[in-house]
């Protein structure tokens, strides 16, 4: 074992080992051959139920193990013994570990010395390279990461590299270790030339394989040496550059030889690499060995987030105290035809604050309580004037309001909003909170200057003429404050950026899943490089990492706006940072949210129309802001189109359709066709998929295997009958293969025949500059 | 994205009204006697910015009539080939012709004409200048003369075009009547501003979108800095109209109004001046007169593309109100 790998498990051990049960039993003896280790580990009470594998570990790597399902009363025993080890001490440990992983140790670890090699281990006689990532090491622990962007302030990545590169913790590079081993013995000494290769890519996207049905333009990519990026270097202390390719390194103690390989900055996903070591020993034997593949993975963070079912922005600012809330009189869903939902009194509603377009976020700057609706909702329409002027002249102090010839009980009552002119020509705007009597009230709020015999007016002045609101009466003072966007008044058309109001199931927290818009699965963004048909992300050799919920789910919107909809995520998302990039402050777009390194944006929503049968889409990609980019998913279009009978979606399950659109949206963030396809295509294809033997248009009945592109368009897409009505031959064929989910990508010939190329969105993806940003 | 256009439409209903022909022998498709007219209130613009249009929809006949609100825009340019504008973007989505009540509301897709009525439709100029989606197109900015026309189609959403889907008293789209416009060469600073949108686009300057696009917000700067008689001010100030009630933004929309009372776009300075005054009408102060200014210049204004934004839909009804909501009056 290397000495930073050993550092490395220490260190390890002391994080993590859950302290338990020193008395516990292993029994370690060494057999009379001086080289076989035989253990016994008794069983144990474990700290739970869930700890029901034993494991033997010998010098820090687990070399059996023995274990059952869950629930677990005690942890099982083990015997048994270990051979073929190098001669020299080995320590022996025992430990018990549960399906998450996390284990505590049994006994007390425990030393021998081996001093003979029988000869039946083959391992061990003669001369061996040993290197510690060989090809029996899971793939996933032989991943190097271009990047890994997301770094906590004391600089320790939020989410670990894989296992080799773990021990490094730093972007393109991975040690490679091996150790020398002469006639069982760890040996030092012994020089060894290496060297770094490039070996053929093994994607079935340009390897093909059983059922793929590949131009040879893609096969043809598949060979050594086909890296996009050139060759990884091997660098380390000991390790001298030979300048033609190979390096020399003499093994030191133990037998032990560190590198690092180290990937060069224009390497892309999918590059692999093998090293390969050659050395003589003293017996004269030449022996080459070969290091396992390494490949190069990008990694990916993606913010998901839920969407409120039912709710509406603010249309006026609510102060704390206040025990109203004005909001427009609009329907608080989407629908289906005419039918129109509105808060109704007893309904919970749930407020919830984000910070200002364009402040810095915390997690403490958003907020949401539960308050209940205590009376019916109340109806109104602003007329002019408005605000209106009042009987009377007011003395202003702090929040003291004392009135002249003032009528406080006839013309305002508590929750109204009183406007007096300030000193700076404009005017000063308070919420009513108790009226004593005609000429004496209290505002919710102290004023910024004292004054005498001033005119005064009541009406909100957030409200605009001529537009309807409704005023809802909550069962208690609002305690903390929610707010029009200052950045963005009503009449911008930007009211979606105000608070929000969402109505909620009840007053119990956490809220359920049926007050908001999500999806749940999302296996087809995770898996292994192998999984391929399902997991396209993993199969462009991308890792996606789903950020932990970063809140509640996002006030209700029905997000008809392109750009307003990248300022509602840009608001309510946790990731953006702001960017000043226009001259003044005041101004909405003066602020910018660029997507940061490797990380994308995910909205379950609504629709994309108040009526859903006129939605245009189950999803869409939010791009208009230069720099900016967000997936948007209309759940409630999908939710819809199910339940029609005709419509192509007619029956089909929600969350496969939105398994797939929730990739189809976010493979568009990566822009993978750009405009191959032409510039209305907005980076749609036309095509199946490369595992399809139909050819493309296919006509008529589906071709049996047909399998379209994840990116393939329904817009211009072949026609099929109607399954329900097969007399009508009216159903888009694409958009009736949604329902399946299929998630592969094309690989298809471009360019000209003489000379084509291969094309696909898995070379695509893995070929985007890594970190990537739009 | 899923989108069905008006051409995949019409190839469906050509389809269908083949079908009927070769069924009934002698059946004609049918056509909408709806009679649409397009009207451009300002006709000559410099080159690279959007413009208002609405469309009087008018029902001769003594039946009731359906009439789709997704209409395509239909441009002759005067010196290369027509094309048509559906939308502009991966979004795809048609301009709101007839919003449900307020102008960000929901939109209405298909409205039933009743016999001899008629209806104003309005293509507006967004604030912010971020639509309508026909102005994300390119093509539309340079100088030059343009026939252009609106064909309002059935909204498809995302139901595969069907013949059997349609109501029945939808008999077909309709087209307006072509209007033509004129992009002037521009002179002086405007002359100095547009070679900017063009340097800073590679000459593919989008009328919508200045302050999102990078170039768009380099030249509203430029313009803010050194060409502040150019007629393309008030533009850059009605693209960076969304923002708080600031002194900045509060000066910045009166001096506009001051300086260019005439510009096409020039309502929408009012809609913002009015946005950001509203707090101070009614009181006894010089900025309640200015609000009260543009309370009223709005109330007066006869442009529909000016009136659906500042107040939403006028020609509704009254909603009854229902028992579980306490209404006013």
């Amino acid at each position: 074992m290397s000495s930073r790998r050993a550092a490395f498990i220490v260190m390890t051990i002391l994080l993590l080992v859950f302290a338990y049960d020193a008395s516990a039993q292993l029994t370690v003896t060494l057999g009379a051959d001086n080289s076989t280790i035989y253990y016994s580990v008794s069983s144990v009470t474990p700290p739970d139920t869930s700890y029901c594998v034993t494991a033997i570990v010998i010098d820090g790597v687990r070399a059996g193990a023995t274990g059952n399902a869950p629930p677990c009363a005690m942890t099982p025993a083990i015997s048994g013994f270990l051979t073929c080890h190098t001669l020299g001490p080995h320590t022996i440990s025992a430990e018990a570990y549960n399906p998450s992983l996390q284990y505590f140790q049994i006994g007390q670890p425990q030393t021998v010395v081996v001093s003979a090699v029988p000869s039946f281990c083959n391992n061990l006689l003669g001369g061996h390279l040993n290197f510690d990532i060989n090809d029996n090491v899971p793939a996933s622990d032989r991943e190097v990461l271009l990047s890994n962007t997301h770094v906590g302030p004391d600089g320790i990545p939020d989410t670990p590299y894989p296992h080799y590169q773990a021990f490094l913790a730093k972007d393109k590079q991975i040690p490679v270790d091996l150790r020398i081993i002469y006639n069982g013995a760890q040996t030092s000494g012994i020089t060894v030339t290496m060297s770094v290769i490039d070996p053929p890519d093994p994607a079935p996207y340009v390897a093909g394989g059983s059922g793929t049905s590949l131009p040879p333009a893609c096969l043809s990519l598949s060979h050594s040496n086909d890296n996009i990026g050139p060759l990884a270097k091997l660098t380390g202390a000991d390790v001298t550059d030979n300048a033609n390719g190979t390096y020399t390194v003499t093994s030191g103690a133990n037998g032990a030889i560190e590198t690092v390989l180290q990937l060069d900055n224009a390497a892309v996903a999918g590059d692999n690499y093998r090293v390969t070591a050659t050395a003589t020993f003293p017996d004269g034997s030449v022996v080459t060995a070969n290091s396992g593949v390494i490949t190069a993975w990008k990694r990916v963070f993606l913010e998901k987030r839920a969407m409120f079912r039912r709710g509406v922005t603010l249309a006026s600012d609510a102060p704390i105290g206040v025990t109203h809330i004005t909001i427009p009189n609009a329907p608080i869903s989407s629908r289906a035809g005419t039918k129109r939902e509105y808060f109704a009194n007893g309904n919970y509603v749930m407020l919830l604050h984000a910070p200002g377009f364009g402040t810095t976020k915390t997690p403490g700057s958003f907020y949401s309580n539960i308050y209940q609706v205590a009376a019916k909702p109340h109806a109104f329409t602003v007329k002019a004037p408005w605000p209106t002027p009042a009987t009377g002249t007011v003395q202003i102090s702090g929040t003291t309001v004392v009135g002249t010839g003032t009528h406080f009980n006839s013309q305002v009552n508590v929750d109204d909003v009183i406007d007096v002119p300030n000193t700076v020509g404009g005017t000063d705007s308070r919420v009513v909170v108790s009226i004593a009597d005609n000429t004496h009230l209290t505002v919710n709020f102290p004023f910024t200057f004292s004054a005498s015999n001033l005119s005064f007016f009541v009406g909100d002045p957030k409200l605009i003429v001529g537009n309807a609101y409704f005023r809802l009466t909550l069962d208690r003072k609002l305690t903390e404050a929610y707010v029009c966007e200052p950045l963005a008044p009503d009449t911008s058309g930007d009211i979606t950026l105000n608070d929000g109001v969402a109505r909620v199931g009840s007053n119990i927290m956490p809220v359920s899943a049926a007050d908001y818009f999500d999806v749940t699965d999302t296996s087809a963004l995770t898996g292994g490089a192998e999984a391929q048909w399902t997991n396209p992300f993993p199969a462009s050799f991308t890792e996606y990492v789903i950020l932990p919920a970063a809140g509640l789910p996002l006030p209700h919107e029905i997000l008809t706006n392109v750009i307003a909809t990248q300022r509602f995520i840009d608001k309510w998302f946790t990731f953006p940072v702001a960017i000043q990039s226009g001259l003044d402050p005041m101004r909405i777009g003066s602020y910018k949210y660029p997507s940061p390194p490797n990380q994308q944006a995910l909205l379950v929503a609504d629709c994309d129309e108040q009526d859903v049968s006129n939605s245009g889409a189950d999803g869409f990609l939010s791009d208009q802001i230069p720099s900016e980019r967000a997936s948007i998913l209309d759940r409630a279009t999908v939710e819809h189109d199910v339940s029609v009978s005709g419509n192509p979606l007619s029956g089909a399950n929600v969350d496969t359709v939105l398994r797939r659109t929730t990739v189809h949206e976010l493979t568009h963030q990566w822009w993978p066709n750009g405009m191959l396809f032409g510039a209305n295509a907005f980076d749609h294809c036309h095509e199946v998929a490369y595992d399809s033997q139909a050819p493309y248009p296919p006509s008529g009945t589906p071709p049996p295997g047909l399998r379209f592109c994840l990116m393939s368009n329904p817009d211009g897409g072949p026609m099929m009958p109607d399954p329900s009505n097969p007399s009508l031959f009216d159903i888009n064929m694409v958009e009736y293969y949604y329902r399946y989910a299929y998630t592969s990508y094309h690989a298809i010939e471009i360019g000209p025949a003489t000379a084509p190329t291969c094309h696909s969105e898995y070379l695509a993806i893995r070929q985007k500059a890594d970190p990537w940003t739009p | 994205m899923r989108l069905y256009t008006a051409s995949m439409f019409a190839l469906v209903l050509l389809m269908f009204g083949a079908r009927e022909v070769n069924a009934a022998g002698q059946a004609a498709p049918r056509i909408s006697p709806l009679t649409a007219t397009l009207v451009v209130p300002d006709s000559t613009l410099l080159p690279g910015v959007p413009f208002d249009m609405w469309v009087t929809v008018s029902n001769p006949s003594d039946a009731s009539v359906g009439l789709g609100l997704c209409a395509d825009l239909l441009v002759k340019p005067e010196r290369s080939e027509p094309y048509t504008v559906r939308f502009g973007g991966e979004r795809g989505r048609y301009p709101t012709l007839l919003p449900e009540r307020t102008w960000s509301d929901g939109r209405e897709t298909y409205i039933v004409l009743r016999p001899h009525e008629a209806k104003t439709l309005t293509v507006p100029v967004e604030p912010g200048l971020e639509g309508p989606a026909y102005f994300r197109d390119a093509r539309l900015s340079p100088p030059g003369k343009y026939e252009i026309a609106l064909q309002l189609g059935y909204c498809w959403g995302m139901a595969t075009p069907q013949t059997a889907l349609l109501p029945p008293e939808f008999l077909g789209p309709v087209t307006t009547n072509e209007v033509v416009i004129t992009r002037i060469e521009p002179t002086g600073d405007d002359a100095k501003v547009w070679k900017r949108m063009q340097e800073l686009t590679h000459g593919n300057w989008v009328p919508a979108q200045w302050e999102v696009s990078p170039a768009g917000q380099t030249v509203a700067n430029e313009v803010e800095a050194n060409y502040r008689d150019s007629n393309y001010f008030p533009y850059v100030t009605a693209a960076t109209m969304i923002g708080s009630a600031s002194e900045s933004n509060i000066a910045r929309f009166l001096d506009t109004i001051e300086r260019f009372p005439n510009s096409p776009i020039i309502d929408l300075v009012h809609i913002a001046a009015r946005a950001v005054l509203a707090g101070n009408c009614g009181l006894k102060t010089e900025r309640a007169k200015l609000c009260e200014r543009e309370t009223d210049y709005l109330a007066h204004s006869t442009k529909p593309t000016t009136r659906i934004i500042a107040f939403g839909r006028e020609d509704l009804p009254k909603d009854a109100c229902p028992p579980e909501i306490e209404c006013d009056n």
